[in-house]
């Protein structure tokens, strides 16, 4: 009867938070639009009216850029993981895209792209696919390469004892191994997509700001809106329901598809996919729908594995073969060609960065140093706040399955939620109505802008690291009645390590990237300000002004200035990666690992 | 003389020292007959495996297959795993049809030849069936099946029951048996790689012992027991013990 009863309970759960979290943003919505009509009825309504075509607009482009990069992350993936020789160079220099923050410098590179494209709304509508695509496409890639490395030793030996190449390899083992990792990787691409978005909708250079019809240019034109306030919570709403309503409609019943995918090695006593697959099997509306798509999938994965047929004629497969001289030559030719265009690249670049710079230096540069210096201390602060309330929650959460998916689902729909989306909110308690004052408010208001680029890194992967946790070591802890103070020190503590750092490592570049909006806010015509990298690199694209510390920059100046610092900044942070993060993760991955 | 691997040894390139894992190995393996290699862990059972299949090549010396040189993997060969190695993603079904689509054989004659194996390992009913939905036992007459169903001229099996419960591994094992004797299936030559003794007894013609590090061959028993064996018959147990000895001794 009891766990009847719990049956009963877990099939509204979703449903519950679902529909109370729907509840509440429409009353927010409501509140709001009430607030406001009495005074500008017209136009609010009108915008509102105007929502579902901009939302259109942003998921088009940012389905443009997912499918840009998921062929991407399967090409390359594919590529890098058959040839290790290769994989030495591509790992890298991918490990440096993903850990580059692109959006300090999206403003520059859109005008630069647009300008390249002779203007226009095409133009902007191709650089900013494009620029969402860059915050995409690199996990993605990692994703698979990883997938592919890590298929079960006799399943490949099986796959070659067999005789299965080419396309029947391809499409019965190659990329079905990649489903789960390339999922769960899709869902993070878009959370980073929707936050670049938000920084390549619009487009300012000098004076004149263009921008694209869409949810990213709605929600960073509220903030300079007559009436901010409302336009902020309608913006942030409209892109509430589009990613819940992604999170349900599709990363659901593709999460459910993927099951299938899944190699059984490990046995976890509660993963989040047994959750999903109690969820899909017993949730009520969103699962009609769902299966529409799930049958579909399943109907469409049979039809290639039934249709795909090899062509191994002879019996005995040779091995690849040594290649011929001219073959040879040929190899050594195409790789003598690429070492050329990479040098002739660096050289170029090298020029090009000497001559931008040399001349133009403005009494900004100076502050470079001190700016990261600043900059990466804030982000330091929005960790250890973001530890201060994560970790005590994981811990109480971690034995209450559904509070437990709960948190993980509202997890991931608030980390899509753009720092920029909620400047309307930490302006006005922080800046307006707590009247604490134009250092110590913009400070606040600024590290919980930050915050929320990082915190849910943190939650997230601790999360996934408890989920993994296997069940028996949590019952021995229990069996042999150690304190709950104990227990966080011997097993959860050491357990979560691993993927705590991850978090770290992913939570610092959530912060590096919200800078450019938590730094130099824009809000009702105001400028808030505080010193520090993302302000200079927003000064550099000409998006914030310089302040009392310099005079306006000339557009020359401007371009040193932005060259400077994303090259400063990304030194900092790649050679950050590699001493600290990088020996930190060995260290805890080799020491903490859970291994049977 | 079906098979022929010809003093070889295979060495590891591995970061530091290069570990030889078989040293000097000379083996012949007839048509009709159940080999099966003893030995204990690590002493390159299973290597010797897959330089019978050509999954990889020798470091030194040559296997031949009907006294030709092998170049590659050889397709004759089927291999059955200790771990299965069923792809999760597919039916029963497409797991066993999966090596006769790669031999591009027509799909009625592939469906048609799927049919007659799931038949004879007896997994009726379970043709849609996906891997995570079967026990162990099941999931290996599927590998088994799938082996079978490419008709092989060497079937290959790694430890193939060594990861299932007793009982369940004592029916497999007389399933073997009786596919191996039945003169309507392809199937007649195996080699089949133990850890278990008294397996390697029940089911062989000839026990070859595998020992050492680097691993070479230290005996190469034939068992003149005529089928069925009794395990408790003082033959039966006079072998085991014998081969135990000689594993003891290593």
């Amino acid at each position: 009867m009891a766990a009847d009863a719990t049956i009963e309970a877990q099939r509204h759960t979703v449903g519950y938070w679902v529909g109370l979290l729907l509840l509440l943003l429409g009353a927010a919505f409501l509140a709001g639009v009430l607030h406001h009509t009495s005074r500008h009825y017209s136009h609010v309504s009108s915008v509102i009216w105007q929502l579902p075509v901009d939302a259109a607009w942003s998921i088009m482009r940012m389905l443009l850029a997912y499918l840009l990069s998921l062929a991407f992350a399967l090409i390359v993936g594919i590529y890098a993981a058959g040839r290790p020789r290769s994989a030495r160079f591509i790992i890298p220099i991918l490990d440096i895209l993903q850990s580059v923050p692109i959006v300090t410098f999206f403003p520059a590179a859109l005008a630069v792209a647009v300008n390249l494209m002779g203007g226009g709304t095409f133009g902007m509508n191709v650089a900013a696919i494009f620029l969402v695509f860059t915050g995409m496409a690199w996990n993605m890639a990692f994703s698979v390469y990883e997938s592919l490395r890590s298929i079960p030793r006799d399943i490949r030996e099986c796959a070659e004892a067999l005789g299965i190449r080419g396309t029947q390899r391809l499409l019965t083992i190659t990329i079905p191994s990649c489903v789960p990792g390339l999922l769960y990787n899709s869902i993070l691409s878009w959370t980073a997509g929707w936050f670049a978005l938000t920084a390549c909708e619009i487009l300012t250079v000098g004076n004149k700001s263009t921008s694209l019809p869409g949810l990213g240019s709605f929600i960073a034109n509220a903030n300079n809106s007559a009436n901010p306030f409302v336009m902020g919570l309608v913006g942030v709403a409209a892109l509430l329901s589009v990613v819940v309503g992604i999170e349900i409609f599709i990363w659901r019943p593709l999460g459910v598809w993927a099951q299938r995918f899944r190699y059984e090695m490990t046995v976890s006593t509660m993963s989040r996919d047994s959750a999903l697959l109690r969820w899909y099997q017993q949730g009520r509306f969103p699962r009609f729908l769902s299966r529409v798509l799930v049958v579909s999938l399943n109907r469409l994965s049979n039809a290639v594995f039934t249709r795909v047929r090899g062509s191994s004629l002879r019996m005995i497969l040779p091995r690849r073969e040594a290649p011929g001289y001219a073959a040879r030559a040929v190899a050594v030719a195409v790789r003598l060609a690429g070492w050329a265009l990479a040098a002739a690249v660096v050289v170029g670049g090298i020029y090009y960065g000497w001559t931008t710079i040399r001349g133009h230096y403005s009494p900004l540069t100076g502050y470079i140093p001190l700016a990261i210096g600043l900059s990466f201390l804030r982000i330091a602060v929005a960790y250890l706040l973001s530890l201060l309330w994560t970790v005590p929650l994981v811990l109480w959460a971690y034995r209450k399955p559904r509070v437990f998916r709960g948190l993980s689902s509202v997890s991931q729909v608030l980390a899509s939620l753009p720092a920029i989306s909620l400047t309307f909110l930490v302006i006005n308690i922080f800046v307006i109505h707590l009247h604490l004052g134009h250092f110590w408010g913009v400070e606040i208001a600024g590290e919980i802008l930050l915050m929320n680029g990082v915190q849910w890194y943190v939650l997230f992967n601790m999360l996934g690291g408890l989920s993994r946790l296997p069940g028996d070591l949590i019952e021995v802890c229990d069996a042999m009645g150690l304190s709950r103070w104990k227990k966080f020190r011997s097993l959860l503590a050491p357990a979560i390590m691993p993927s705590l750092l991850t978090g770290t490592v992913t939570a610092f570049g959530g912060g590096w990237n919200t800078l450019v909006f938590s730094e130099a806010i824009q809000y009702a015509g105001h400028q808030y300000n505080v010193m520090g990298i993302g302000w200079l690199l927003d000064v550099a694209s000409g998006s914030a002004s310089p302040g009392h510390y310099a005079p306006p920059l000339s557009s020359h100046q401007q371009g040193a200035l932005l060259l400077m610092g994303v090259g400063a900044l990304m030194v900092f942070i790649v050679v950050f990666n590699r001493f600290v993060w990088r020996r930190l993760q060995a260290w805890a991955s080799d020491r903490f690992r859970i291994e049977y | 003389m079906l098979m022929k691997l010809d003093n070889v040894s295979k060495i590891y390139q591995t970061d530091g020292p290069p570990a030889t894992v078989l040293a000097d190995i000379s083996l012949e393996i007839n048509s009709n007959e159940f080999v099966c290699i003893v030995g204990p862990s690590g002493s390159g059972k299973s290597t010797t495996l897959r330089l019978i299949n050509g999954l990889m090549p020798p470091s030194v010396g040559r296997v031949y297959f009907k006294d030709k040189p092998m170049a590659g993997i050889n397709l004759q060969c089927a291999m059955v795993f200790q771990n299965f190695a069923l792809l999760p993603w597919l039916t029963v079904t497409q797991n066993i049809t999966l090596g006769l689509e790669a031999r591009n054989i027509p799909r009625a004659d592939a469906m048609k030849k799927a049919a007659l194996y799931i038949d004879k390992v007896g997994l009726d009913g379970f043709e849609g069936a996906y891997p995570r939905e079967l026990s162990g036992g099941m999931k290996q007459r599927v590998g088994l099946a799938r082996a079978l169903a490419i008709e092989p001229e060497l079937l290959l099996m790694d430890e193939p029951f060594s990861a299932l419960d007793p009982l369940t591994s004592i029916n497999l094992r007389e399933e073997l048996l009786d596919i191996w004797a039945d003169p309507n299936l392809a199937v007649s030559t195996v080699v089949m790689v133990t850890h278990n003794i008294e397996e390697a007894v029940e089911l062989a013609d000839r026990v070859v012992l595998v020992a050492g590090r680097p691993g070479r061959i230290v005996a190469d028993i034939e068992i003149a027991i005529p089928r069925p064996r009794n395990k408790n018959a003082d033959a039966f147990t006079r072998y085991v013990d014998s081969v135990f000895s000689l594993m003891a001794e290593c």
